[in-house]
């Protein structure tokens, strides 16, 4: 058993050594590039006041060490069987619940967060990331996931086919109308797809609806007006608060 | 009569914070926080200092510091309570105090063992404190005759020996980690002669990359990915009664709590280490030294104080390096002068001279800081306690949510959010394949530092490397950096271990356990 866990570490050591290692060798090579005895800004260069000495010491270090990594994991047994793929039939719990996050991140970060309100893609992103693994419901968890990516990708359609654009000119908020018409879909969905005996996954539903909109709620008043961070996106809710804000108090 | 003048400006500093009732508060609030976000498995003090750090960037300097250090003994202290109650550390530096926490709050006792924590790591943070007062000083007048050799070799020292002592698996996975953290602070313009390097021609990355981000990425993402890929879940917590200071224990495990208080400000003063390794050291002497150490497992209130006061005490010995020298001696201290650098105040040898009281002021606050842990943790542990029961799957979405928000906001730059998310995911793939975390980040903070440093000390030399040899510091730093990576070269370990065989024969010099 021991052997096993410690031939997967070297065959992942062995991988990531020769990933640390092409890398290292690309920074040396970027690192000659600078300049190492010609002027450059009014300075002439010597070799120990270049601005590769360091990086080119960096990468001499981890050519070094990955080559040394690579001769560990050899030794351990990690290039045996390095290539062959084990098809098990289904990707497991935990790996489905890696790529759920790594999608909800990616898409929250790149899409929603430059793009929406950012009430609305706090929102959005709180609801979909409770409901998947909050439920911990495996079927239901993939299916919020695909849904909650089928929509987004639908967005990134609208913004790569120029559609976005013309929507934004017809009216401003019309890609944050658009997201939550998204959150609320996403919400009719969820609730659409929970077995009705499961009456703990209504519980369940019914708190991530709640988190979803009460922390947005103290979140973005704190750091628009307690701490004056404009926010990324501020878009028809925060327009909003800030219209009630400044003509109430 | 200085010693007395100093004495006098202390406590001027400690009244004039203490009679402010809006430091108070603060103090107050943010120890809770810091208790939270320790007790709560899945954060750490680093992430919770590195989310503060974007809200307390508008205040002032003292009131900062004040929230920040307030936060950081808190949740070192915090990760004590799941330990306890649940067998499982809040934080790493609390693992060792489950091996015999635990078994107390299955006799029944959770309440004693947490009024004992919370004793002893009061009096752990406020030894650590008087260890700041006193060496931190002397510290900043050697630091002084520093040269650029010295400061150049003390970066690589933090990066060696960080990467060596916190690698789990292969030594030089830590030696990479540190290496990977020097190459991402190369990204951007030089210090020197404002070159671009490694920008890939993006005008966003010619300003370099933000401390804070990355560190949040680098701790925060990780963690809320392996939270919720590895459905962590809280098992059922042990009712405890009343907790009460119990300062009759305290008493009779006097010589093991001074002795925990010197290895934690020990290890905490070197850098990159921390409260983790602290703890554990400290629970493996007392129970190397203990007369009955087959208790130590089931229940001994020794085991419990001793890993306590050690990871309480490192908070004072990691503020030594970080405020004299500028090198953080623990990842909560990296992210303290990432927090320190937004204030505009830099750590190192001159902030005696930039800022005469900036010290005694760190000691005032970190003593304040201990009392308000000690007051937070008799009169609300069953508070937090309850705060415990929230479920990882809803706390976690709102971490994440608080990380996009915390990169983004100090620097108001979108950017920083999306270097924020590929970095947390290496680095949590780092964590899964044992590269530890801390090298990378003394590695990005120390880079610039160290990159300065070489190219002046080379200028002044001519491209000469015999100062190293020729400065007695130098010499030793290069020294016992050459130790510590021969150390881990089989060869060499063999000869070395007959060496020492050979010489205790000699001297008739028997371990204790042979």
């Amino acid at each position: 058993m021991e052997n096993t866990t410690l031939e997967k570490r070297r065959k992942a050591d062995f991988k990531t050594g020769l990933l640390l290692l092409a890398g290292s060798i690309w920074i040396l090579f970027e690192s000659f590039s600078f300049p190492m005895k010609d002027s450059y800004g009014g300075v002439q260069n010597v070799w120990y006041v270049s601005p590769a000495l360091f990086p080119l010491g960096v990468s001499i270090g981890l050519i070094f060490l990955s080559l040394l990594l690579l001769r560990r994991a050899y030794v351990d047994g990690g290039t045996h069987r390095l290539f062959t793929f084990t098809y098990k039939g289904s990707l497991s719990d935990r790996t489905w619940r890696f790529i759920s996050i790594l999608l909800i991140f990616g898409f929250s970060t790149y899409l929603y967060l430059p793009h929406v309100d950012f009430f609305i893609t706090v929102m959005l992103t709180l609801i979909v990331m409770t409901t998947v693994f909050y439920f911990d419901h495996q079927k239901l968890q993939i299916q919020y996931t695909l849904a909650f990516v089928g929509s987004s990708c639908l967005m990134v359609l609208l913004f790569a086919s120029g559609i976005a654009n013309s929507l934004i000119e017809l009216n401003i908020y019309s890609i944050d109308i658009l997201s939550v018409f998204i959150y609320l879909g996403y919400v009719i969905y969820c609730y659409w797809h929970i077995p009705k005996d499961q009456k703990d996954l209504v519980r369940k539903f019914k708190v991530s609806v709640v988190v979803s909109m009460v922390i947005p709620l103290f979140l973005c008043p704190a750091f628009k007006f307690g701490l004056l961070v404009p926010l990324p996106k501020e878009g028809i809710v925060i327009e909003l608060m800030s219209i009630i804000r400044f003509s109430a108090f | 009569m200085y010693f007395l003048e100093q004495l006098e400006s202390f406590g001027e500093i400690v009244l004039t914070l203490a009679l402010d009732p809006r430091n108070i508060i603060i103090l107050l609030c943010s120890t809770f926080l810091g208790i939270l976000f320790g007790c709560m498995p899945g954060l750490t003090a680093t992430l919770g200092v590195a989310l503060l750090t974007t809200l307390t960037y508008g205040l002032e300097p003292s009131t900062a510091m004040i929230s920040l250090l307030g936060l950081y003994v808190g949740a070192v202290y915090g990760g004590s309570y799941p330990s306890i109650l649940i067998n499982i550390p809040g934080t790493a530096a609390a693992a060792a105090t489950a091996l015999d926490g635990y078994p107390l709050a299955l006799k029944g006792e959770g309440g004693r063992a947490l009024g004992i924590t919370t004793t002893a790591s009061t009096i752990g943070t406020v030894i650590g404190t008087i260890f700041l007062a006193l060496l931190a000083p002397l510290l900043a007048d050697l630091a002084l005759n520093f040269t650029s050799f010295e400061y150049f070799l003390l970066a690589f020292f933090g990066i060696v020996i960080s990467g060596t002592l916190t690698s789990k698996d292969l030594v030089y996975k830590g030696w990479i980690a540190g290496l990977i953290g020097l190459f991402l602070a190369t990204i951007g313009r030089d210090r020197l002669q404002f070159f671009p390097r490694f920008t890939l021609g993006s005008t966003e990355l010619e300003a370099g990359l933000d401390i804070v981000p990355v560190l949040i990425g680098a701790f925060g993402i990780p963690q809320i990915i392996k939270v919720i890929v590895d459905r962590e879940t809280l098992g059922e917590i042990k009712k405890f009664a009343r907790i009460l200071p119990e300062f009759g224990a305290i008493l009779r495990n006097l010589k093991h709590i001074v002795r925990s208080s010197f290895i934690g400000v020990g290890i905490g003063s070197v850098p990159g280490i921390g409260e983790d390794i602290a703890g554990w050291v400290s629970y493996g002497t007392a129970k190397n030294t203990s007369k009955n150490p087959e208790n130590f497992g089931k229940g001994e209130i020794t085991g419990v104080i001793s890993s306590e006061t050690a990871n309480n005490a490192c908070i004072g010995g990691a503020l030594i390096p970080l405020l004299t020298l500028g090198i953080p001696g623990s990842p909560p201290a990296v992210m303290l002068l990432g927090a320190l650098m937004i204030h505009g105040i830099n750590p190192g040898p001159m902030i005696s001279f930039e800022r005469p009281t900036f010290i005694l002021e760190m000691v005032a606050i970190l003593l304040l800081a201990s009392i308000s842990m000690w007051f937070c943790g008799i009169f609300l542990a069953k508070q937090v306690v309850k705060l415990l029961q929230v479920p990882a799957p809803i706390f976690m979405p709102i971490v994440a949510v608080l990380c996009m928000i915390g990169a983004y906001a100090l620097g108001i730059r979108v950017f920083n959010v999306y270097l924020m998310v590929p970095l947390g995911i290496i680095a949590y793939f780092m964590t899964e394949m044992d590269y530890p975390i801390a090298p990378l980040v003394i590695g990005l903070i120390l880079g610039p530092m160290a990159d300065e440093n070489l190219r002046r000390a080379l200028m002044v030399s001519q491209g000469s490397f015999m100062p190293i040899f020729t400065r007695p510091v130098s010499l030793i730093l290069f020294l016992v950096m050459i130790y510590m990576i021969l150390g881990q070269i089989p060869f060499y370990k063999k000869r070395e271990k007959a060496f020492f065989q050979k010489l205790f024969g000699r001297f008739k010099l028997v371990p204790k356990n042979a």
